[in-house]
Formats: C-alpha cells, structure tokens, sequence
C-alpha cells in the first residue's frame, strides 16, 4: 500500500476516508450502468420494487 | 441488465432483494419483466451516493438481524430469508435468500433464518478469534 498512496477506487468501488470512518460507494459505476442502458434521463422513484409485484415464468 | 446491478449489491444492501428477485428471472427473461428491472434502475438514479459508512470505534459487539416471508416466492411457494450482521455499528454482512426447503408453516420458516444467521455469526466470531 506505501508504494501505491492512500487507496482511493477500486474496482469500481470508491473509498473516501473521513475524520470519523471510511465511507464506501459506487457511485461511478452506478452513473456508468444508467448510461450504458440510457436511463440517465429517466423519472425517480423512492423505492426499488413495487409491494405487489409479481413476477411469472410465462408473460402474463 | 440485471448482472450489472448484482455487483452493485456489494455496497447496497438496500436493492438486494429485488435485484436477486429479477436474476431468479434471468435464464429467461419476458417482456413484462422489464418494468421490474428498470425500477430498479430508477430508484438507483435518485439515490446514486449512497452507500456504506464504517465508523471508527472499538466496540465490538456482534450483532446479527434476520427477518423472513412466509411463501413469498410464488411459483415454488418457497420462503424468503434475509439477514444482516452488524460489528459494533457498522455492517459487515448481509444476505437475501430464497430457502432452500419449503416450510410448512410460519414457525419452520422463523426457524430457518435464524439458524442461516447464526452460522454466519459462527464462522465471523471464529475468524475474529485470531485478531
């Protein structure tokens, strides 16, 4: 690691180190995934799933 | 378009269990499942920084929180368990997992999460014995 500095990204995983902790995310990789399928430009939602959603072997 | 997200997980424990849902889908995939997997998209956009803080402290303390659906998956009426483990108050682990057998009843199904908890308790507590 002394050779290499602080580590900082790795593997598309961020790692900032604070006064109090370490703080880790993706945030780059998750920009990268809403570009590469072109949802950059779509409406947010709050939650990931919907309470009721079903999902079946055959379309429905 | 699911795989992607799945190394996601390594950060967001919070879209865990829809993204193991979708991947269940995977092998093959339907037009109607597509609004599913680009919720998911969808909420990832309005919540890009998130992610996970481990504080400096020297408590450490064990914690393990499990939690399960009754028959949640509704093609093998298997149920659903969840877990995540806490070191002090930082998370260090955590699981979404369809149960491999399906349970009888609610009780059999509260008894299958904690003991998947628990072994991972078990394994963690052994590897931290050398330190």
């Amino acid at each position: 690691m002394s050779m290499m500095g602080e580590l900082k990204f790795f593997l598309g995983i961020r790692i900032n180190e604070l006064k109090y902790g370490v703080y880790v995310h993706q945030s780059k990789y998750t920009k990268e995934l809403l570009k590469k399928f072109k949802l950059d430009e779509c409406k947010e939602m709050n939650t990931p799933m919907h309470p009721t959603c079903t999902l079946t072997k055959e379309d429905t | 378009m699911i795989g992607s997200p799945l190394y996601l997980t390594a950060s967001r424990p919070d879209i865990l269990f829809s993204v193991c849902l979708c991947a269940r889908f995977q092998s093959n995939p339907r037009e109607s499942h597509l609004t599913t997997f680009t919720r998911i998209f969808r909420y990832l956009k309005g919540t890009i920084n998130l992610g996970l803080l481990y504080k400096k402290s020297l408590d450490y303390k064990f914690v393990g929180l499990c939690d399960d659906d009754y028959a949640d998956d509704r093609i093998e009426r298997k149920s659903i368990s969840g877990n995540c483990q806490f070191l002090g108050e930082n998370l260090i682990s955590w699981a979404s997992k369809r149960q491999s057998i399906i349970a009888l009843s609610t009780t059999k199904a509260k008894y299958i999460s904690p003991s998947s908890c628990c072994t991972r308790l078990l394994w963690m507590k052994h590897q931290l014995k050398d330190y």
